[in-house]
């Protein structure tokens, strides 16, 4: 699947999209929090690597770090990748670093075979945001009551 | 965002004072403020209601913590009324009907030193003016406070209250013996808080059921905030002993509501030396087991449901989960149907005999 974020598909660099993203990594896993979305992600082994190394760097720039590392070919290591970078351009994770410079970070140590680069989603907390929009106000502009 | 402020209307300090007003009007109606203090957080809070309406509702789960009146100002003011009792009511809003965000934040009425949140469906006003340590709650009837803000009042008050600290409110639980102590920490149905009980049945002290504050100082320490528990009807049931301490009349999806202090106020106990993080977690066999946990499951199980339960310094709570899950060990805590033994093994982890 190709995806129409030009930040993605034209090689452009990438970034945490915004400072409502919090993340942080322990050795091979990561934790991601969607402030806003009230989700929240775990990306492990090599899902957590790539996510290190993605901040400032291109797609194809971590596919080719890759694809040196690791025998199994460019066919195999570049569409699953490619995916789950885009994976997380649709959940609002990482988008186009829109001039922003961030720090790159080298990819960390990745398990000894290429694996496909997944994340886990939850979503069971995202009720506690009460994200339901307020419709009606009174007169003197506090929410009526239903 | 700003739309009030920028449209030349009132913003948040001018809305701000005029609620301290409303509530300076509310006491005098109710023929003054009825005022305790308590020691949260290492701080003197002085709790101010107008009258006598909102008092058992938000000062029945602090009452462990209450203290003599103190001389000269309190770290904290928080003040509380209610219409129905008072015949005042909240300012008019001043922002438009678009304001209203996620957790109640009211978008340009909340910057670096006030806080404007109205809680949807619910309708409670909280507010806080950090350079002076003053925090507002109003809601229009006393007794429509529903049972769980009666298990933590002034929650989000206190929440703010941190900002820039090292304390850090959390949805946990907390245990502990001769001052050093563990967090429990889990969603609903995980066991914590038939885990808490069954270490206060086991002469355990006690920090908190569902929020306890931690501060990251060295060591890290667990802040009791509430001598309340919150339990399911079948959970109360394998705890005959403290039906008496049930402070809600239930019914519905009411959870019982259990006020622990005066009767237990021995071993309500704060603050405490933190040992470890337990995530704990039913499995149907019979054996009660630990098993090393990684950080990582530690701010999974600690910073989602803090983060999205209390509203603003997201980044910050988010931060400092991370820095504790950091400094101190996380075991998941398998629990055996033998509950008795269930209470053993969180002594062994608060004492360092568990694990070997």
């Amino acid at each position: 699947m190709r995806v129409a974020y030009a930040g993605v598909d034209a090689g452009g660099r990438l970034d945490v999209t915004s400072a409502n993203i919090v993340n942080e990594t322990f050795d091979d896993e990561t934790v991601v929090v969607n402030l806003d979305a009230g989700t929240y992600f775990s990306l492990t082994r090599l899902a957590s690597a790539v996510w290190v190394a993605l901040p400032g760097s291109t797609v194809d720039e971590i596919v080719d770090q890759l694809v040196d590392r690791y025998d199994a070919g460019r066919e195999a290591i570049e569409p699953p990748v490619r995916a789950f970078v885009e994976a997380l351009v649709d959940e609002g994770l990482v988008g186009p670093a829109d001039g922003r410079t961030p720090a790159r970070t080298p990819l960390p140590p990745v398990p000894d075979t290429f694996e496909a680069p997944a994340f886990e989603k939850f979503d069971d907390m995202q009720d506690l945001l009460l994200l339901d929009p307020i419709h009606d106000v009174d007169p003197s502009g506090w929410p009526t009551r239903p | 965002m700003a739309h009030a402020a920028l449209s030349g209307q009132r913003g948040p300090a001018a809305f701000f004072a005029d609620a301290v007003d409303a509530f300076a009007r509310a006491a005098e109606r109710a023929g003054g403020a009825v005022e305790a203090e308590f020691d949260l957080l290492g701080r003197r809070v002085l709790v101010r209601c107008a009258g006598p309406a909102l008092v058992p509702a938000l000062t029945g789960a602090l009452d462990h913590r209450r203290r003599p009146p103190g001389a000269g100002s309190p770290d904290l003011t928080f003040c509380a009324w209610d219409e129905a009792s008072t015949g005042v009511g909240v300012p008019p809003a001043p922002w438009p009907p678009t304001a209203y965000g996620a957790k109640g934040v009211i978008d340009g009425f909340n910057d670096d030193r006030f806080s404007t949140v109205f809680a949807p469906g619910v309708d409670l006003l909280n507010a806080f003016d950090r350079a002076r340590g003053v925090g507002l709650f109003w809601i229009e009837d006393a007794a429509a406070v529903p049972y769980w803000e009666r298990g933590f009042p002034f929650r989000t008050l206190l929440h703010w209250a941190t900002a820039g600290s090292p304390a850090q409110l959390v949805h946990s639980g907390a245990v502990g013996i001769d001052g050093t102590g563990v967090l429990l920490t889990g969603a609903g149905g995980s066991g914590k808080s038939t885990t808490t009980l069954l270490c206060l049945r086991a002469g355990m002290d006690y920090a908190g059921d569902d929020y306890v504050a931690f501060e990251l100082s060295s060591p890290p320490q667990v802040h009791s905030l509430y001598s309340t528990a919150k339990v399911d009807p079948p959970t109360l049931e394998r705890f005959p002993e403290l039906v008496p301490l049930v402070g809600n009349a239930g019914g519905g999806d009411e959870k019982a509501l259990l006020f622990l202090s005066p009767a237990l106020a021995p071993r309500l106990a704060s603050p405490l030396r933190l040992r470890a993080v337990l995530l704990p977690h039913v499995t149907g066999g019979p054996e009660t087991r630990l098993e090393p946990a990684s950080p990582v499951a530690a701010v999974r199980a600690l910073a989602p449901t803090t983060v999205f339960q209390l509203p603003r310094q997201d980044t910050e709570s988010f931060r400092r989960v991370v820095e504790l899950s950091r400094r101190v060990p996380a075991f998941t805590l398998h629990l055996g149907t033998d509950v008795e033994r269930i209470p053993e093994v969180v002594a062994g982890v608060v004492e360092g005999r568990f694990p070997a």
